[in-house]
């Protein structure tokens, strides 16, 4: 049954019009029906959302999103310039869908299990059902009902009770131009039993796509002493639109480790909700936005204290040049009950013209009384006396601004413990630091 | 080497007027500095010692209302600091700024092909520097461990002041300003910074070493000494002129125009 329609939205002809070619089952067919409905009551978010105030999403009303072509063109070279050396997996999506020759899985362990959500679908896999199933329960945010109504693809990651991997998985997804107008809604599941310990590193690379939709969800839990540590790399085409939201629960002595990278995107959202759930849990949860020209880049942090002893570290940093707007808006819940909470929250802007903007907005709400939480948040420019002690030395004024820039971004990359992934970050961070500084 | 060559100024200060914001700091003050030649200018607080050293640097915030600064006879407000540290002038800063997040070496290296390009010289790549750095900082006895390390971030006192007159080993300056080095030194930081110094003299290089106490000249040596008052060099003479003020005090010198407050230069 479709739902009565509430807000008509861009989304719901498109729906309609695709609904027989999405993939699934009969149950998958209801979830996506009543997920549609979920979307269109709640619409397209406004400035008037106060959890949406810093992004305009106006321009996504008014394109009419198509699906992307079941037969994407690959572009080899450009998929393989991000190909990370010595990792133990690559997993590969062109245009939205799973591309096996441009994977690697040979060499996974057994207790791995990494597929593409579009065959444990064909596969019909309780566990995706359930997964889905429940996530659809709650589901308040627009975009997650929005991708389970058109999710087609997307991985799963599970590791059994403590297999722990050496090497870092990679994710790569890479975009064309036949992805213009399009909306794709990957759906990613991350999953590690008791003990087990994974890297994992998620790439959205489309430097040469239009205007389109990357609407990414991902589902992740860490059972007791699981250990994820996931960095993500977004540089999207200047003119689609990147939202990428991710809910975590963290288990008793597990371990998540978050580290976000924005640099691409005319529009992009990086959300993460992370419930500790279990006493003595840990999270660290990073990211650098980096922006110019009319970039809007919005990150959106939820760290939910549920038990005791809970750990959770913050540290967001932007550099917004041009006429770029970031904003950092981050809630700390310490609910009753999660004492010896101990939370640090920081977050530091650098403008690098008058016409860029950056919000932050720390929320602490504490209901517990034996806690540490502290939380702090800058905004400024390049230090003077910084730049006026490097040219006392002979370095051009320019170049002293493009070495000070770099050198605020680099900590949050120096501190990757993966040589690979390190140099790939520096590389990627120096590149965009020159458009944007001209270093 | 030519003596004709050798004979002429390296800096020429003359008549020199500034003041910071609209307050006149420096009111007419002359100095010559021949090359090899070692200046101690000593003065006590407020007395202009500072705005001068960064004046030389090339510093803004400033304001030249009268006099001239000739440097190798070129005139030396018409440069930027960048462009007066590659032509060589270096000042050791009195507080040395700590820049978190970029790494020593790679801000040397990167000074040091700036004044190379400047040259005409080709850069020196990661390896020869680091051979070249590493040759100068044994000469001056200093902790490797700095060379891993950001400008100057968590160095102490003695360790800043020690980067500073390594910097000053690497970049090779013509003219090299010491402002208040000796500050906040005990006294083996600062018979080390003055080994360090000593090292460096040498016939084509000049030093102006501004100082409020006597202590640094015991290891540094002056040719000449000058005692900078009220914004003008009220006495000029040689070392034996630095053990007189030390025994008899700045009042000595009769200036009643010392004023108190450095203002920006301390800053």
């Amino acid at each position: 049954m479709i739902a009565s329609v509430q807000n008509k939205t861009p989304f719901s002809d498109a729906f309609r019009a695709g609904r027989e070619q999405l993939p699934g089952e009969a149950w998958m067919r209801a979830l996506r029906d009543s997920a549609i409905g979920n979307f269109e009551e709640q619409g397209i978010p406004t400035r008037k959302d106060e959890e949406w105030r810093y992004l305009d999403l106006k321009s996504m009303g008014k394109t009419q999103y198509r699906s992307p072509s079941a037969k994407p063109q690959v572009d080899e070279a450009l998929a393989k310039a991000y190909f990370l050396d010595g990792t133990l997996a690559r997993f590969c999506f062109v245009d939205g869908r799973y591309d096996a020759n441009l994977s690697q899985v040979d060499d996974l362990p057994a207790g791995v299990e990494l597929l593409s959500v579009a065959e444990a679908m064909s596969k019909n896999e309780s566990e995706l059902k359930n997964a889905l199933e429940d996530s659809a329960v709650d589901s308040s945010h627009p975009f997650v009902a929005l991708n389970t109504a058109f999710l087609r693809d997307g991985y799963v990651l599970c590791l059994k009770k403590g297999v722990q991997l050496e090497k870092p998985v990679q994710i790569l997804f890479v975009g064309s131009q036949a992805l213009e107008n399009c909306a794709e809604h990957p759906r990613h599941f991350l999953f590690l039993a008791e003990e087990a310990k994974a890297e994992v590193i998620e790439c959205y690379v489309s430097p040469n796509a239009g205007n389109f939709l990357n609407n990414v969800v991902s589902e992740i839990a860490l059972e007791k002493g699981a250990r994820l540590s996931l960095c993500r790399v977004q540089s999207e085409g200047s003119a689609c639109s990147h939202l990428n939201y991710s809910k975590v629960n963290v288990g008793q002595s597990a371990h998540f480790e978050s580290k976000v990278f924005s640099f691409g995107a005319k529009t992009s959202r990086n959300e993460i909700e992370i419930q500790l759930s279990g006493t003595h849990a840990f999270c660290s949860l990073e990211g650098l936005y980096i922006g110019g020209g009319d970039q809007c880049l919005d990150n959106r942090t939820v760290i939910d204290h549920q038990v005791s002893d809970g750990t959770s570290r913050e540290f967001y940093k932007g550099i917004l040049g041009g006429k770029a707007r970031g904003a950092f808006s981050g809630k700390i819940l310490v609910e009753e009950g999660a004492q010896r909470t101990d939370s640090e929250q920081n977050n530091r802007n650098l403008l690098l013209s008058d016409d860029a903007e950056a919000d932050s907005k720390p929320q602490l709400e504490i209901y517990a009384d034996d806690v540490k939480c502290s939380h702090g948040a800058t905004v400024g420019q390049l230090d003077e006396d910084q730049i006026f002690y490097l040219r006392a030395r002979g370095i051009g004024e320019a170049q002293a601004r493009s070495l000070l820039t770099a050198a605020f971004a680099m900590d949050l990359v120096d501190s990757v413990g993966n040589e690979n992934i390190r140099a790939f970050l520096e590389n990627q961070v120096s590149e965009k630091l020159s458009q944007e500084v001209g270093q | 080497m030519e003596k004709a060559a050798m004979e002429k100024a390296l800096l020429e200060i003359r008549n020199l007027r500034a003041t910071v914001d609209g307050k006149e700091i420096l009111k007419g003050l002359n100095l010559t500095v021949m090359p090899g030649e070692v200046h101690a200018i000593m003065g006590p607080n407020g007395s202009g010692k500072s705005t001068l050293a960064h004046i030389l640097s090339g510093r803004e915030g400033y304001e030249i209302t009268g006099g001239e600064i000739l440097y190798c006879g070129k005139n030396l407000q018409d440069l930027k600091a960048e462009e007066r540290a590659r032509e060589g002038i270096f000042l050791a800063f009195q507080y040395p700024v700590e820049i978190p997040g970029v790494n020593n070496m790679y801000f040397l290296r990167t000074a040091v092909n700036a004044i190379r390009a400047h040259r005409g010289e080709p850069e020196l790549d990661a390896m020869d520097f680091l051979s070249f750095a590493k040759a100068k900082m044994e000469k001056l006895g200093m902790n490797k461990n700095l060379t891993s390390r950001s400008v100057n971030e968590g160095f102490s006192g003695g360790e800043k002041k020690r980067n500073e007159v390594f910097q000053m080993s690497v970049l090779e300056p013509k003219l090299a300003i010491l402002d208040e080095t000796d500050s906040g030194l005990d006294i083996d930081a600062l018979k080390t910074v003055a080994e360090g110094v000593n090292a460096l003299r040498a016939p084509d290089r000049s030093f102006l070493v501004i100082t409020h106490y006597q202590r640094l000249l015991d290891y540094i040596v002056p040719d000449k000494v000058h005692v900078l008052a009220g914004g003008q060099i009220v006495k000029s003479g040689d070392k034996s002129l630095a053990l007189e003020l030390e025994e008899r005090g700045y009042v000595w010198v009769g200036n009643e125009k010392v004023e108190t407050g450095e203002g920006r230069a301390q800053g």
